[in-house]
């Protein structure tokens, strides 16, 4: 039986080899920013904070990580590509979920999978409500290209 | 995860005017990242034999996009203008995908396309209302008469709803300025250890015993609580 870290890692790989190669460097830069955050000293206490609340795991977890995702694209200042919201937040989760494994144990891939359900259902909430406020400024159905490199903290690396 | 504490509002919906402007935050960008990493988790949960993980990535990529998951890197999304009507171009074209992937992965691993339909009732209604999933649409009428149980999309809802994890600290940014990319693996394992410390101590009724300073020896800690 492998550990769960040994099955999440088995996904990260499946995740991967479906990025674009021309991807990989920005959602590589996203993570590692993300997990600068999960992990910094200063703020790795609200991390904590939020995993003794009451509630599901899978609910903590992934609502934690669309919370995270927004700051992440705020930081950006909407250069972080939309497209890479949710394989970001799948990577993200992995971490998370292999911290939560380490230190208290009970993690499965079952936990993961709502846990990123949640982080699908929640991006999607965000983007629709998103798109209706846009329809409601004037920009119904636009779609402004992205830019190609990334700035603020998603394009300053590591 | 942790950015949870600034408050269940205040990040997606404290800045929402000037988020919801943002260029290319659209459903058909989000659910072009969506079919990455739910494909990758339907893919992962049909080689290992899980079915819920199987059904949970298929649920989340878009029950006609799993097909093209299949397959190598997706390359069609460039995420700009022209990547809202290729992702969905792909997904309505691939209508049989369930089945494609079904021959090729391991069927006994896929969820029937009833239950597919089951799970994608709400988020099809979510989707519909953006007219940019017209084959979840056609998932949504099989699941009509299915008995819905509480979806992610509704879970998420109640939790923005109950601010179940919010905790109103602000700041949060500044705190990782500077932060080194070498530290992260080091910083979590110190903090992995500390929260061993302190399920230890929750363990063996050890009251009182501050952990989380980081400028304490751990074992000191332990130790000194028991003698």
């Amino acid at each position: 039986m492998e550990s769960f870290s040994q099955q999440v890692q088995g996904y990260l790989e499946h995740l991967n080899e479906k990025i674009a190669p021309e991807d990989k460097g920005t959602l590589d830069r996203i993570a590692i920013n993300g997990q600068k955050i999960m992990f910094s000293k200063s703020t790795h206490k609200y991390m904590l904070a939020m995993l003794d609340k009451e509630g599901e795991m899978a609910d903590k977890l992934g609502y934690g990580i669309v919370e995270l995702l927004g700051m992440l694209f705020m930081q950006s200042k909407g250069a972080l590509p939309a497209r890479l919201l949710i394989p970001a937040g799948a990577v993200l989760l992995a971490k998370a979920c292999e911290f939560v494994d380490r230190t208290e144990g009970g993690m499965s891939m079952d936990i993961f999978a709502d846990a990123l359900e949640l982080v699908d259902a929640g991006i999607k909430k965000q983007a629709t409500d998103a798109e209706g406020k846009q329809g409601q400024q004037g920009n119904p159905g636009q779609s402004p290209a992205q830019p190609s490199a990334p700035q603020g903290l998603i394009g300053q690396g590591a | 995860m942790p950015a949870v504490a600034i408050g269940a509002v205040s990040i997606w919906g404290g800045t929402a005017a000037g988020f919801s402007l943002a260029a290319g935050f659209t459903m058909a960008n989000v659910a072009a990242g969506a079919m990455i990493a739910g494909g990758a988790l339907s893919v992962f949960g049909g080689a290992t034999g899980n079915k819920k993980l199987a059904s949970t990535g298929m649920l989340i990529a878009g029950a006609g996009s799993v097909g093209l998951m299949m397959t190598g890197p997706v390359s069609a999304l460039p995420g700009a203008a022209g990547g809202a009507p290729t992702a969905a171009a792909e997904m309505a074209a691939t209508e049989s995908g369930v089945m494609n992937a079904a021959s090729t992965s391991g069927s006994a691993m896929l969820p029937s396309q009833a239950e597919l339909g089951s799970q994608l009732g709400v988020d099809a209604g979510m989707a519909a209302n953006t007219g940019t999933a017209t084959n979840i649409g056609n998932a949504a009428n099989v699941a009509n008469t299915a008995a819905q149980p509480l979806s992610a999309a509704a879970r998420y809802e109640a939790l923005m709803r109950n601010q179940l994890l919010a905790t109103g600290v602000s700041g949060l940014t500044s705190g990782y300025t500077g932060y080194k990319q070498n530290q992260i693996a080091e910083d979590a394992l110190h903090y992995q250890r500390q929260r061993d410390d302190t399920e230890y101590a929750n363990r063996n009724n050890l009251t009182g015993l501050t952990l989380r300073s980081p400028s304490l020896p751990r074992i000191g800690l332990i130790n000194a609580q028991r003698s």
